[in-house]
């Protein structure tokens, strides 16, 4: 359901750019592109960057980055953005930061950095995969040199009050979300899975001070909203990365109505926990690398699960769609785990394997979904 | 219910025949004809006539291993899995019964076959993108054909995710306590410095889990051993470059095997000492260890473990496995004067282990694959590279493109890109790798 009021915003992530990023960038200003959670928006708010969540939306084949990465052991979405990547779609982009987030991903950046076409500035971030003491100094000091190299390449100053003000900005981002994830725990949602999920899409790709101008335009008329009640169950869903929409309406249309989930364009945009998080470097360092709860941080699957059930409680969902990219290993793995642990709760769980890309496989999908409604009753 | 004998019981048996041969290359194929076919296929690699003593040694190890830790366990030790890329000399030292996490799958299968290990993770909801290895070291467990791990270490973070989140699975799977070790991206002084630290603390967590402390005067002495097996290993990897080269095949195989299961232990050195005596003989002869060597070439990530038969097949056509990545031990003599040393040369190594040292960061950083490969491609004057293709190692597949290049314009090299999966022979039979190893050997001659 889309509103007349709501079409600029969930517009925003049918393309990889909008005319947001246009209007930013015809002011000098520059854009960065990322590719995890795991980078502190904030940082790169504070040097007067837009940061921009990359996608491979649009993404129709992958004939040239499987020369790269093969198709016979990488995960769609790797593949996906190296191939828009090497047929310059990114080109709105002034540099990238990448996240050594999994095999792929950093194997994708690796292959485009070998390109003479390689933008100047890429960089690696990166992250511990345990929660030490040790592992956050790491990570702090990893982006601290990530502010050190974006001071330099871009000729700006990254000053604690700036990073003061980014914080502001992203925690009113994050307390607007969790509005909306809040209204999706009513029996009645007014909002469907499929358009939060273009909410969030649009939070990492466009300026965050006019997404929150405009979102918080949106929810009166959201809170307003005669509710859907016409769903069979209710549905939360987990996984590898997924910015598709369409993903979410296929799920919708057989009756699953999704009311919460733990994605990356999703729940882990407010990281998971918290809503404010403090306005100190230290603060944000802390915030992001305790509380994205990623499959790819060893020896914390437990803390991983124990969310996921409370989450599923609070938003009294009927069955849990685990799906994983295939060759996604770190969430094909977690989610074998946590279909172990939530069907000890008494929580349905189906597994799925799918393929990143808006029209691969739908039907088989829809079928899964379907008999997974049918069995849990629905 | 686990059965009884046990999956490691009843290889250890099986490999325990094979530790009251002679030095005889022909009682040797005529225990591989009374065998199983995987036992067979397993001892076929074997039977260079020239190496057979090394051979036997590195096969009584097998036995030797196994046994070790089954007589352990029945004492009361606790079981501790260990990613291969870990120095096992310092759960010895704790009395622990170290399994390398790998071996206690791929060993039974080789010896016993077992396709059911390797297929029941899949049936339990795995992802069919794991590794073989340890789609088999999880099967046993779910199989009931092997008794759970008391603890286990994850040396995986950071240089493969497979590895390491299927040591995580097998941790909380089976409820056990899980050590993670991360790997840096980097591998610079700061880097060290992190790992020594995450090292020293695995080690003092392990020593509270286990109720054990490490006994540091043993941890010498297997250090010292350990050390003689780093000279050892180096004095070899010299008398490589020498043409016709002078050793089996195998000995690369063997050398894992050494390292992996029983470093610091009197049989590993004793193998060395048999490889490097063996080696510098031939050298003086003028012989190689095989006839008509015609192609040198280098195994840019591991071998194929399925068909060891493989390794005398490539002797008999003349192709020399000169190398392979996850049997390159850059490492060092580690100073055993303190704790301390002992601790931080430990950490070191480890840092250094196949995988973790090429692929914990850039593919061509410091270290890394690129500089790994290239600096063997030239050291042993490789004419090809052969990438085994294990569908599992997305981070190897991902710079495989990188690498190719990269030893083509350094080194002057092809490579020969397979498709397989280390331990399932399923995937890719061992007569289609030999067809296409032969048409690119001949292709590129």
């Amino acid at each position: 359901m889309v509103t007349k009021q709501a079409e600029p915003l969930t517009k925003v992530c049918e393309t990889l750019s909008n005319s947001y990023i246009e209007d930013w960038k015809k002011q000098g200003k520059k854009v960065l592109g990322y590719t995890c959670t795991y980078l502190p928006e904030e940082i790169l708010m504070a040097a007067d960057i837009l940061p921009y969540r990359m996608r491979a939306t649009g993404c129709g084949g992958t004939s040239l980055a499987d020369t790269w990465l093969t198709r016979i052991a990488h995960c769609s979405f790797a593949r996906s953005v190296l191939e828009l990547a090497l047929t310059n779609e990114f080109d709105f982009l002034d540099g990238v930061v990448f996240t050594n987030s999994c095999d792929h991903i950093r194997r994708a950046y690796e292959n485009w950095k070998y390109q003479d076409e390689a933008p100047t500035f890429m960089h690696i971030l990166p992250v511990p995969h345990v929660t030490t003491e040790d592992g956050l100094q790491w990570y702090r000091e990893e982006v601290a040199a990530l502010m050190d190299y974006l001071e330099k390449e871009f000729n700006v100053k990254i000053t604690p009050e700036k990073i003061k003000e980014a914080t502001k900005i992203c925690n009113e981002s994050r307390s607007l979300l969790k509005e909306v994830y809040e209204l999706r725990e009513r029996e009645a949602p007014p909002i469907s899975g499929a358009e939060v999920m273009r909410i969030g899409i649009a939070s990492v790709s466009m300026p965050r001070d006019k997404f929150n101008e405009m979102l918080k335009e949106m929810l009166p008329e959201i809170k307003n909203r005669k509710g859907i009640s016409n769903y069979r169950a209710r549905l939360m869903i987990v996984g590898s990365v997924d910015d598709s929409p369409i993903f979410l309406e296929l799920i919708e249309d057989t009756g699953g109505l999704v009311v919460a989930d733990g994605l990356c364009f999703g729940a882990k945009l407010f990281g998971n926990i918290n809503t404010q998080i403090g306005d100190t470097f230290d603060s944000i360092t802390a915030h992001y690398y305790h509380n994205i709860l990623c499959p790819r941080m060893y020896g914390d699957h437990k803390r991983r699960l124990s969310v996921v059930k409370d989450v599923a409680k609070k938003a009294n969902v009927d069955g849990v769609v685990l799906q994983a990219i295939k060759f996604c290993d770190l969430h094909g793995i977690e989610n074998v785990l946590l279909e172990k642990g939530l069907q000890k709760e008494g929580l349905a769980t189906l597994k799925l394997e799918r393929e990143y890309g808006p029209l691969a496989d739908m039907g088989r999908y829809r079928t899964r979904v379907q008999a997974f409604l049918e069995q849990i009753g629905k | 219910m686990v059965q009884s004998p046990t999956a490691w019981e009843s290889t250890a048996e099986l490999m325990g025949g094979v530790a009251a041969l002679p030095y005889d290359a022909a009682a040797l194929e005529a225990l591989a004809l009374a065998l199983p076919p995987d036992a067979a296929a397993l001892l076929s690699g074997f039977t260079n006539p020239k190496y057979i003593k090394m051979s036997i040694a590195g096969l009584k190890i097998f036995n030797t291993a196994l046994t070790s830790v089954l007589e352990r366990r029945s004492q009361g030790s606790k079981v501790a899995f260990y990613c291969f890329s870990f120095p096992r000399e310092i759960l010895d030292a704790m009395g622990l019964a170290p399994m390398c996490t790998e071996a206690a799958g791929i060993v039974p299968v080789l010896a016993l076959g077992g396709e059911n290990w390797i297929d029941s993770p899949i049936n339990y909801g795995l992802p069919e993108s794991i590794c073989g290895g340890h789609k088999a070291s999880v099967g046993i467990v779910l199989e009931g054909s092997e008794i759970k791990p008391d603890v286990i270490i994850n040396a995986g973070p950071g240089s493969c995710d497979p590895n390491a989140k299927l040591h995580e699975f097998m941790a909380e799977t089976w409820d056990i306590p899980l050590l993670n070790l991360d790997a840096p991206y980097y591998h610079d002084e700061r880097s060290y410095r992190y790992y020594r630290r995450e090292f020293r603390r695995m080690v003092e967590r392990l020593e509270e889990i286990v109720g054990q402390k490490v006994d540091y005067d043993h941890l010498k002495e297997i250090l010292d051993i350990s050390n003689q097996s780093v000279e050892l290993y180096w004095e070899i990897q010299e008398l490589k470059k020498a043409k016709p080269y002078p050793l089996s095949n195998i000995y690369c195989v063997l050398v894992e095997l050494m390292k992996y299961i029983w470093s610091g232990r009197p049989e590993a050195l004793e193998y060395f000492e048999i490889a490097r005596d063996t080696a510098k003989e031939l050298i003086e002869k003028g012989e190689g260890a095989f006839d008509n060597q015609r192609c040198r070439s280098l195994w840019t990530y591991s071998g194929i473990y399925y068909d060891m038969g493989l390794f005398r097949w490539l002797e008999d056509n003349g192709i020399v496995f000169l190398q392979d990545c996850f049997g390159w031990f850059p490492d060092k003599v580690i100073d055993t004067t303190s704790v301390d040393t002992m601790l931080e040369g430990l950490a070191d190594r480890t840092l250094n282990q196949p995988m973790t040292r090429q692929h914990k960061g850039a593919w061509d950083g410091p270290a890394g694959w690129a500089e790994d490969m290239v600096f063997l491609a030239k050291e042993l004057d490789a004419d090809c590279a052969i990438f085994c293709g294990n569908l599992a190692c997305k981070q190897s597949w991902g710079a495989l493109r990188l690498l190719t290049e990269r030893l083509q314009q350094d080194a002057g090299i092809p490579t020969l890109r397979l498709e397989t999966d280390i331990l399932d022979k399923r995937v890719t039979p061992g007569d289609v790798v030999r067809e296409q190893i032969e048409e690119f050997v001949s292709t590129m001659l």
